[in-house]
């Protein structure tokens, strides 16, 4: 358990019953309420620092009222020579904007210094991101108030907030990850031919000089916005295709073809293309799913330029 | 005056109907009797006669017989609030604060027998009140249901100066160890803190430690941490490891964390003070899946 377990009015509620332990019935908040604490103090019992009033609830386990002295911590002497502070990522924003509030920061002070503070006990504050850094990470300190009636509390203390690096527990969300697939699905019983080894290993650099696309080299408006135009391409690359593999592979409707992106190589954008032995490659999705596209996947086109 | 004691409403109403002013120990008053029809050849629909005399030391002399109505118990069951909360109270005439707390109603023992309370076969317990026919204010007879409760916090709460809210150690002058230490992971120095034994630290491992906190604290003592003899401050000289490895729940530590160390300072170190807990888990292992 935690350094102190229990919300400061449920402590509050312990004392009262742990020094009067022949009540009769249990004193809680279903039959005793407290009135707001009081600074107080008590002859001769330096310790005690608060009064409260106890009332009955009407109509069940007690009648009338009670005062009742007990010592309300002080957070300045509880957190003496403490350094508090919280490191919590905050995506950065210009400063003076706000980072966190101190009621935001509340649940992570409480795990990480065994507290039981409420927003009963202490006030709300802003923090805001400042131009202070730490070790490459903003901080902002604030001093964190009891509130007048909490009835744990008194005094105050810094609260250091520190930025931290992002979190990958909490950035990951989606752990279950999908999508690595063949190209058109992992199933094969009606599968289209996957294209993407078709051509690979060959050098076009002499086919697309023969036969040059509008743009050679370096347009990529391949295919779909410009079919008819690369049609006389289409045909000759095609024709290696097919001339290797024994496909029929025919000259290519708007629809066999989504995109067409050349990348000059190495390219960290296509790390799968061969930049050892070529410059460019030009990388042709297939429009997956439609009913006349010859195959699914993508082809790779070597060439040097 | 329903709710006077039954003194008080006797003389509340002799001063009404005649512009006196006399107070409780002013006059005495005879044993009620029963009036029916008439009073001395009068008509009247009171029930009651008394004498009322002048006590001695009083500014009055003689006396009075005066007709009035007793009230008859039995009409309280019809009133809305009759009805009261008690505690281990075993009769009727023990009951009377109660009565009074709860519905005003201010008997006397003079007024009521006093009769044990009954088991109601509810969890509540019943009470019969029942007139004393000497009582000047009441006939009759009335059931009377007394829940448990109504415990007078007054006196109930015998010990106003309760024990509390402490600090992790008596003086709350002191720095605490408990809370100075608690927010920190060690798990960095697993190898070191999680064999380490229990009773006082041996030379190497203090200085193993002072390594670690001056590494890990960002409070205050954080530079100031060393292993040093007669040192009262911040010192590992002479500290005795409490308790050293699983975690417990019983404990008042981090239950995020699967072993913790249970420090105290030689008693000639005064800061930090108390118990110091130092939280660490098994390192991590980034290969582990």
């Amino acid at each position: 358990m935690p350094l102190y377990l229990k919300p400061s009015q449920d402590e509050v509620y312990d004392l009262i019953n742990l020094a009067n332990p022949d009540l009769g019935f249990v004193a809680s908040p279903l039959n005793v309420k407290l009135s707001a604490p009081a600074a107080a103090t008590v002859s001769g019992q330096p310790n005690l620092n608060t009064k409260i009033t106890l009332g009955a609830v009407q109509g069940g386990d007690f009648m009338g009222r009670k005062e009742v002295f007990y010592r309300r911590r002080n957070l300045t002497s509880l957190f003496r020579a403490v350094t508090v502070q919280i490191d919590l990522y905050r995506a950065p924003v210009s400063a003076g904007a706000l980072a966190y509030t101190v009621y935001q920061l509340l649940p992570y002070l409480n795990a990480k210094y065994g507290m039981s503070l409420t927003q009963d006990d202490v006030n709300d504050g802003n923090i805001l991101y400042g131009s202070t850094l730490e070790g490459g990470f903003n901080t902002t300190t604030v001093t964190v108030t009891a509130k007048t009636t909490s009835p744990g509390y008194i005094g105050s203390f810094a609260l250091k907030w520190k930025s931290a690096p992002q979190d990958l527990a909490t950035m990951i969300g989606v752990s279950e990850l999908g999508g690595r697939l063949y190209p058109g699905g992992n199933d094969f019983t009606a599968h289209k031919t996957i294209v993407n080894l078709m051509g690979y290993g060959t050098d076009f650099t002499a086919i697309n000089q023969a036969t040059p696309w509008p743009g050679y080299p370096t347009s990529n408006s391949l295919p779909s916005s410009n079919q008819a135009g690369n049609q006389a391409w289409l045909n000759a690359f095609f024709a290696e295709i097919n001339r290797q593999y024994g496909t029929a592979f025919g000259g290519g409707p708007t629809a066999t073809c989504k995109t067409a992106t050349i990348y000059p190589l190495p390219n960290v954008l296509a790390p799968e293309a061969n930049s050892r032995y070529f410059n460019r490659v030009m990388v042709i999705e297939l429009n997956d799913g439609v009913a006349d596209s010859i195959g699914v996947g993508r082809f790779y086109i070597h060439f040097n330029v | 005056m329903l709710q006077y004691p039954s003194l008080d409403s006797l003389l509340y109403y002799v001063n009404l109907a005649n512009a006196t002013n006399y107070g409780l120990l002013d006059l005495l008053v005879s044993k009620p009797q029963v009036v029916s029809g008439s009073w001395h050849e009068q008509v009247t629909l009171k029930n009651t006669v008394v004498r009322l005399s002048a006590a001695p030391g009083s500014p009055y002399k003689g006396n009075k017989q005066v007709v009035y109505d007793r009230l008859n118990l039995a009409n309280l069951a019809g009133l809305k609030g009759f009805k009261v909360w008690a505690y281990q109270i075993p009769d009727v005439h023990g009951l009377i604060p109660a009565i009074a707390n709860y519905t005003g109603l201010h008997f006397s023992t003079d007024d009521l027998n006093n009769v044990p309370l009954v088991d109601n076969g509810d969890g509540n317990l019943k009470a019969v009140l029942t007139a004393h026919p000497d009582s000047i204010a009441w006939i009759g007879s009335v059931e009377l249901i007394v829940v448990p409760g109504g415990v007078p916090l007054d006196t109930a709460v015998s010990e106003p100066n309760l024990p509390g809210l402490n600090y992790p150690t008596a003086n709350d002058q002191d720095t605490f160890g408990a809370v100075y230490l608690y927010g920190y992971d060690f798990t960095t120095y697993f190898n070191d803190v999680a064999l380490m034994p229990t009773g006082v630290l041996s030379t190497g491992d203090a200085d193993k430690l002072v390594i670690a906190l001056k590494a890990t604290d960002i409070s205050s003592g954080a530079a100031l941490w060393t292993n040093t003899d007669g040192a009262t401050a911040w010192n590992l000289k002479g500290a005795t490891i409490v308790s050293n490895g699983l975690n417990s729940s019983s404990l008042p530590t981090n239950q995020a964390y699967k072993y913790v160390m249970a420090l105290t300072l030689d008693a000639g170190v005064i800061t930090p003070a108390g118990t110091m807990y130092l939280h660490y888990n098994d390192p991590f292992d980034p290969s582990a899946t």
